[in-house]
C-alpha cells in the first residue's frame, strides 16, 4: 500500500514539475493575477470598500481560469503518452494502470490547486487593503466545493481523452463547463413545457450529467456581507454541515464513475 | 516575399492613414446601425419577449450587455437573490427597490413546485435564494456604482444608469461626484430623446444640495435653488414635446416610451418649477408658470393648492412671508 | 533544408496553375488529416448539440395563434441561433487555423512537406483553405438548420440575411489568418483562444478605453480614436441583428465599406502569417 501511495506521488510530482514548463500554464496564471491586482488598483467615483464588485470579478476569474486549466491539462496526459509512445518505460516498471491513472489525476489536480492557491493569496491580498470582508466559513467553503468541482472535472475530462481525441475532450468538456452556469436553469425551464415522456427524460438528465453549478458558492460569497453605515451584517450563513456532506457524496460518486469509466477504457487500449 | 521593404512600408502606411482617417466614421456607423435594432422593439414586444422560455432561461429580459449588467446590479441590492424579471424593475430603476415586497417570484424553484428532488434543496442552499413570501433584503446601494460606471461606459445612452447612480452618490454626501456623473450623462447624450431625464435628477440633486447648505451657506444654497430651477425648466421643456396625449402609451413617441413611472417624475418635475419660484419670491411668474402647467395636469391636486395660495396671495399687496416648503 | 525555387538551373519553372494546384493538394491533405484524426467528431458533435436545441424550440413550440407573441418568440430565437452558429463556427475557425500550423512544427512534419516541390506560401495557402473552408462550411450549416428550425417572420429580409452572412463569413476568415498568424510562434491552444479572446472582446475593449479617456482626459480623445481605429475590431463584421429583429437591411455605403473592412483585415493577417511563416527556422 505504501509503495502503491509512492507511485502514484511520484508520477503526480513528475506532472506537476512538467506543467510547470508549460507557457500556457504561466500566462493563464499572469494574466489572472494581473486581472486581479489591476482590479483593486481602479476606483470608481473614490469610493471606498466596494467590495462586491471585486469579489465577483475575481472570483469567477479564478474559478473560471483554474477550470480551464484543469481541462488542457487532463484532456492531454493520457493522449500524449501514447502518442509519444512514453507509456512503454512508464508501465514497464513495477506502476500498474491504476497508479499510473491515479498518479496523473492527483498530479492535474494538484497543479490546478496550485493555481488556485495562487489566485486566493493575490485575491486575499487585495481584499484585506480593500477594507472589503469576507465571511471566512462561507469563503472557505466555497475553495473546498471548487477544488471537489475541479475533481469532478478532472476526472469527467480524462474520460472523455480515452473515449476521443484530445481536442474533442478539450471542446465538450468546455461546452459543459461554460453551459453548467445556465444548464440547472435550461432543463428548470424546459420542464414546464414538455409532455411526461420528456419530462422523465429531463429528470434522468438531471441526475445524469455532473450539475457543477451547485458547487460554486461565490454568489453567496459575493453577497455573505453587508457594510451600511459602518456596521457590518453577515447576510449568508455558512452551509450546514448536512449540505456540506452531501454535496461532497455527490461529487465523489461522479468522480467514481468517471474514473472508473477511464480506467475501464485505459485498461482495454492496447499498447 | 519578393516585394521590397519599402513598398511594404508604403503600403502598411496607406492601410494606416485610410484606417485612421475613415476607421472612426465606420466603427460609429456600425455600432450605431446595431443599437438601433433593439430600439426598434418597443416596450410591449420587450415585454412579450420577456415571457419567452429562453429569456427565462437566462434569466434576464433584454440581450444587451448593458441590460445584463443592470440586472445585475438588481440581484445585488437582493443581496444576491434573483427574482424573476417584471416590466417595472426593467423600465425603472429607480423606482424598483421601493415597490418591490413579497409576492415576486425567484428564479430559482420553490420546495412545493420543485420536481428535482435533492439536487433541488442543495440549489437552493447553495445560492441565494429567499422564498417569495418572505420580505426582500436590501443591502448596500453604494457597492452597485462600480457596475453603474462600467454601463455607462459601455453603452452612454443608459439614462438609467446615470440617474440611480447619481441618485445613490448624493444619498452618500458625494455631491459633486453625482453632478458630474449627470452632467457626464448630458454631454454624451446631447442628441437622446430621454435626456429631460437627466435634467429632472439634476433638479433634484441642487434641490438637496441647497437643503443641505440652507443653514450654514445661505447663499450657496440660493444658487444651487437658481439651478435646480433652470433644470427643472430643461426638464419640462425638452419633455412635454415627447409626452404623449395620456401620460401612456405603448409605442415611442419623439423617441421616448412613456410609462406610468416617466410619467410620475415629469409630474413631479413640473410642480418644482412654481414651487421653487415661489420660495424665491417670484409670485407672479410662479403662478402663470404653474397656469401653463395646468393645462397638461388639469387634475393635479398639489398643482391646485399651489396655485390657489399664489392667486390668494397675489391678491395681496405687498412682499408676503415665504410660506412652506418645496415638497418634491 | 533548401527549398525549391522556381527558375533555378535544376528545378524549371513553375506554371501559374500549378501554384493552385499545389494549395488544391495541401487543402486536400489537410481535409484527409483531419478526417482520419477524426476531428470531424468535433463538428458533428456540435452539429448534434445544435440539433438538439433546435428540437427543443421546436418542443416548446411556438404558439402560432397568438400571433405578437408568436413573432416575437420567434425573432428571439433567430437571433439566438444566429448567434450560437456564430459563435461555434468561430471556435472552430480559431482551432483548426492555430493547430494545422502548430501540430506541423511540433511533430516536424513540415520538412518532409517542404521537400516535396511545393513553397511554404502554397502550404500555408492549403492549410488555410481547408481550416477555412470547414469552419465557413459549418457555419453556413448551423445557419441553415437554424432557419429551418425556426420559422422567419415579416420584416426578416432576405438581402440582410444574404449581407450578414456574409460579414459573418469574412470576420470568420479574419479569425482563421489571425490564428495561424499567432500560432506560429505559440503553441496551438494559446493562439486560438488568443485569437478568439480578441474576436469576441477587442471591439468591448477599444470602446472602453475610448469611452474611459473620453471622460477623464477628453484632450486625448480625439488622436486616441485616430489611433484606435487602426486596431482590428472584428465585432463589427456580426450584424447577425440586423436580420433576426426586422430593423431592414444595411445600407449600401455601410455594407461595403464593412466587407471592405473584413477583406482589408484578412488579406493583411494572411500576409502577415505568409511573412512570418516564410522566415520562421525549421
Amino acid at each position: 500500500m505504501k509503495q502503491r501511495l509512492r507511485n502514484i506521488w511520484l508520477l503526480a510530482w513528475t506532472l506537476m514539475l512538467e506543467a510547470w514548463r508549460r507557457r500556457e500554464i504561466y500566462i493563464i496564471v499572469a494574466v489572472t493575477v494581473a486581472l486581479i491586482a489591476g482590479l483593486r488598483m481602479v476606483h470608481f467615483f473614490d469610493l471606498e470598500g466596494l467590495g462586491k464588485f471585486y469579489r465577483e470579478i475575481c472570483l469567477k476569474t479564478m474559478n473560471l481560469t483554474t477550470g480551464l486549466t484543469v481541462i488542457f491539462l487532463a484532456a492531454r496526459q493520457l493522449p500524449r503518452e501514447f502518442t509519444n509512445r512514453t507509456i512503454y518505460p512508464l508501465l514497464a516498471k513495477p506502476v500498474s494502470r491504476m497508479e499510473f491513472l491515479l498518479g496523473k489525476y492527483c498530479g492535474v489536480l494538484a497543479a490546478s490547486v496550485f493555481c488556485y492557491a495562487l489566485f486566493l493569496g493575490v485575491f486575499l491580498a487585495g481584499s484585506l487593503s480593500l477594507h472589503a470582508p469576507v465571511q471566512m466559513g462561507l469563503f472557505l467553503q466555497s475553495i473546498y466545493l471548487q477544488i471537489v468541482a475541479f475533481a469532478v472535472l478532472a476526472a469527467l475530462v480524462f474520460m472523455l481523452s480515452m473515449l476521443m481525441t484530445p481536442e474533442g475532450a478539450v471542446t465538450l468538456a468546455l461546452i459543459l463547463f461554460v453551459a453548467s452556469q445556465v444548464l440547472m436553469n435550461l432543463m428548470d425551464t424546459l420542464y414546464d413545457f414538455m409532455s411526461e415522456p420528456g419530462r422523465v427524460a429531463l429528470l434522468v438528465l438531471h441526475f445524469v450529467i455532473p450539475q457543477l453549478t451547485l458547487f460554486d458558492l461565490s454568489s453567496k460569497v459575493i453577497n455573505s456581507v453587508d457594510v451600511q453605515k459602518g456596521v457590518t451584517r453577515v447576510v449568508w450563513e455558512p452551509l450546514a454541515a448536512g449540505t456540506m456532506g452531501t454535496l461532497t457524496l455527490y461529487g465523489a460518486v461522479y468522480i467514481v464513475l468517471f474514473l472508473g469509466g477511464a480506467y475501464l477504457l485505459f485498461r482495454r487500449k492496447p499498447l | 516575399m519578393r516585394h521590397g521593404k519599402g513598398t511594404i512600408l508604403c503600403v502598411l502606411a496607406v492601410g494606416a492613414g485610410m484606417l485612421a482617417v475613415w476607421g472612426p466614421a465606420l466603427r460609429e456607423n456600425a455600432l450605431v446601425a446595431r443599437a438601433s435594432y433593439s430600439a426598434s422593439l418597443t416596450e410591449a414586444k420587450l415585454r412579450a419577449r420577456n415571457q419567452s422560455a429562453f429569456s427565462k432561461i437566462l434569466g434576464e429580459t433584454r440581450a444587451t450587455a448593458a441590460d445584463l449588467m443592470f440586472v445585475k446590479t438588481m440581484n445585488y441590492a437582493h443581496a444576491g437573490v434573483g427574482y424573476a424579471p417584471t416590466t417595472s424593475m426593467n423600465a425603472s430603476g429607480e423606482g424598483a427597490l421601493l415597490s418591490c415586497g413579497p409576492g415576486v417570484p425567484t428564479l430559482i424553484r420553490a420546495a412545493g413546485d420543485d420536481f428535482r428532488g435533492f439536487l433541488g434543496n442543495l440549489e437552493r442552499q447553495v445560492k441565494p435564494y429567499r422564498d417569495s413570501s418572505q420580505a426582500h433584503v436590501h443591502t448596500e446601494e453604494t457597492e452597485l456604482m462600480p457596475w453603474y460606471r462600467i454601463i455607462t461606459l459601455s453603452n452612454p445612452n443608459f439614462v438609467r444608469a446615470y440617474r440611480i447612480g447619481s441618485s445613490i452618490l448624493s444619498r452618500d454626501g458625494k455631491w459633486d461626484e453625482a453632478r458630474q456623473f449627470l452632467e457626464e450623462g448630458l454631454k454624451q447624450n446631447a442628441e437622446n430623446p430621454e435626456r429631460f431625464l437627466l435634467y429632472h435628477s439634476l433638479a433634484y440633486l441642487y434641490l438637496s444640495m441647497a437643503r443641505v447648505n440652507a443653514t450654514d451657506q445661505p447663499e450657496q444654497a440660493s444658487k444651487y435653488l437658481e439651478q435646480a430651477l433652470e433644470s427643472a425648466t430643461q426638464s419640462y421643456e425638452l419633455g412635454l414635446p415627447c409626452r404623449p396625449p395620456e401620460g401612456k402609451s405603448d409605442t415611442p413617441q419623439n423617441g421616448v416610451l412613456w410609462t406610468d413611472t416617466i410619467e410620475e417624475d415629469f409630474r413631479m418635475v413640473s410642480l418644482l418649477i412654481p414651487q421653487i419660484l415661489d420660495h424665491q419670491g417670484h409670485r407672479e411668474e410662479a403662478l402663470a408658470r404653474a397656469t401653463e402647467i395646468e393645462k397638461t395636469y388639469p387634475d393635479f391636486q398639489p398643482l391646485q393648492a399651489l396655485m390657489q395660495r399664489l392667486a390668494h396671495s397675489t391678491d395681496q399687496v405687498g412682499p408676503q412671508p415665504e410660506e412652506g416648503r418645496i415638497t418634491p | 533544408m533548401s527549398e525549391p525555387v522556381s527558375g533555378s538551373p535544376n528545378h524549371p519553372e513553375i506554371p501559374v496553375n500549378s501554384v493552385w494546384r499545389n494549395v488544391g493538394l495541401v487543402a486536400k491533405l489537410t481535409g484527409l488529416d483531419f478526417t482520419r484524426r477524426h476531428d470531424f467528431a468535433i463538428v458533428a458533435m456540435l452539429m448534434g448539440l445544435f440539433l438538439l436545441a433546435t428540437l427543443v424550440i421546436r418542443i416548446i413550440g411556438l404558439n402560432p395563434n397568438d400571433r405578437e407573441a408568436f413573432e416575437n418568440t420567434a425573432r428571439f430565437l433567430m437571433s439566438a441561433g444566429l448567434a450560437f452558429s456564430h459563435l461555434l463556427a468561430a471556435v472552430l475557425a480559431a482551432s483548426f487555423s492555430a493547430r494545422s500550423l502548430s501540430e506541423e512544427f511540433e511533430r516536424r512534419t513540415l520538412l518532409p512537406l517542404l521537400a516535396k516541390p511545393v513553397t511554404r506560401g502554397e502550404v500555408l495557402g492549403g492549410k488555410l483553405l481547408a481550416c477555412l473552408g470547414l469552419s465557413v462550411g459549418s457555419y453556413l450549416l448551423f445557419v441553415a438548420l437554424t432557419l429551418l428550425a425556426v420559422p422567419t417572420v415579416p420584416g426578416q429580409q432576405a438581402l440582410a440575411l444574404g449581407q450578414t452572412l456574409l460579414l459573418c463569413v469574412v470576420g470568420l476568415v479574419c479569425l482563421g489568418t489571425l490564428s495561424a498568424a499567432l500560432a506560429i510562434r505559440w503553441t496551438g491552444l494559446l493562439a486560438a483562444l488568443a485569437a478568439l479572446a480578441w474576436y469576441f472582446g477587442g471591439g468591448l475593449l477599444i470602446q472602453l478605453t475610448e469611452q474611459a479617456v473620453r471622460t477623464h482626459w477628453p484632450a486625448l480623445w480625439g488622436g486616441l480614436r485616430r489611433v484606435m481605429a487602426c486596431l482590428p475590431d472584428l465585432g463589427l463584421l456580426n450584424q447577425t441583428e440586423c436580420f433576426a429583429t426586422t430593423s431592414g437591411h444595411l445600407s449600401a455605403g455601410l455594407f461595403g465599406g464593412l466587407l471592405l473592412y473584413g477583406v482589408g483585415w484578412s488579406l493583411f493577417f494572411f500576409l502577415w502569417t505568409r511573412w512570418r511563416f516564410e522566415r520562421v527556422r525549421l
